[in-house]
């Protein structure tokens, strides 16, 4: 519980411009009960400019994440 | 930055297998412990099953997938390039099946039934579309009443 945990991928459209798409998946309580449900929203869908080598997107990543308030301290 | 109280907590990441993401999330690791925040990039990452089955599958095809005539997929391939290969080709098949289905040609169950059928072409396979070989043989077993 209290976890965020996250699927991506990048993407190109027909004009090979590659998009980056991010998901948030967590457990969250049902309205109301105290019931648990598998929950998940996409938080970015960010085209993407220069590298996609992997210390670009680790950037690119942690900005996105920064802006959905996702980044907290872990335990 | 200071410490950040938001409660929600980085858990793990699913990505495709690509050797690049590996390096993303060792350089992610970096920066999150810059801010005290503890990650493991090896232990937060959730391999793509489905990138798995997708290499493991073809493996199996690639073990299969010789020339002769035994082989389904072999055989499958060889009637959709000749039947998809030219347009013109292409045509032929949908005025086919056009055809076919106006006069009744086609028969299907047992015992066998007249039947139309959509006006489909038959698919290709690719080695990086995942499905592919699947989706191939079962659009050739779609059209077969056409043969």
């Amino acid at each position: 519980m209290g976890h965020v945990s996250f699927t991506a991928d990048i993407w190109s459209d027909p004009n090979r411009r590659p998009f980056l798409g991010i998901t948030a998946h967590w457990i969250g309580k049902i309205e109301g009960t105290t019931s648990l449900q598998l929950k998940s929203s996409l938080i970015a869908f960010h085209r993407l400019h220069g590298n996609h080598d992997g210390e670009s997107l680790a950037s690119t990543v942690l900005q996105l994440l920064d802006r959905a308030g996702v980044t907290g301290k872990v335990r | 930055m200071g410490t950040i109280l938001i409660v929600p907590k980085i858990g793990h990441f699913t990505l495709d297998n690509a050797s690049n993401n590996s390096t993303m999330l060792q350089s992610l690791e970096r920066k999150l412990r810059d801010r005290d925040i503890e990650f493991d990039a090896v232990d937060r990452r959730i391999m793509c099953f489905a990138h798995i089955i997708d290499l493991c599958s073809g493996r199996v095809v690639g073990a299969i997938d010789d020339e002769s005539a035994s082989n389904p997929i072999g055989l499958a391939r060889g009637a959709v390039r000749a039947i998809r290969g030219p347009g013109l080709r292409r045509d032929a098949f949908d005025e086919v099946v056009k055809n076919g289905n106006a006069k009744g040609w086609f028969k299907a169950g047992d015992p066998p039934k007249t039947i139309k059928l959509k006006p489909l072409q038959l698919l290709r396979d690719m080695r990086v579309w995942w499905d592919s070989v699947y989706l191939m043989v079962h659009r050739l077993g779609v059209m077969r009443p056409v043969q």
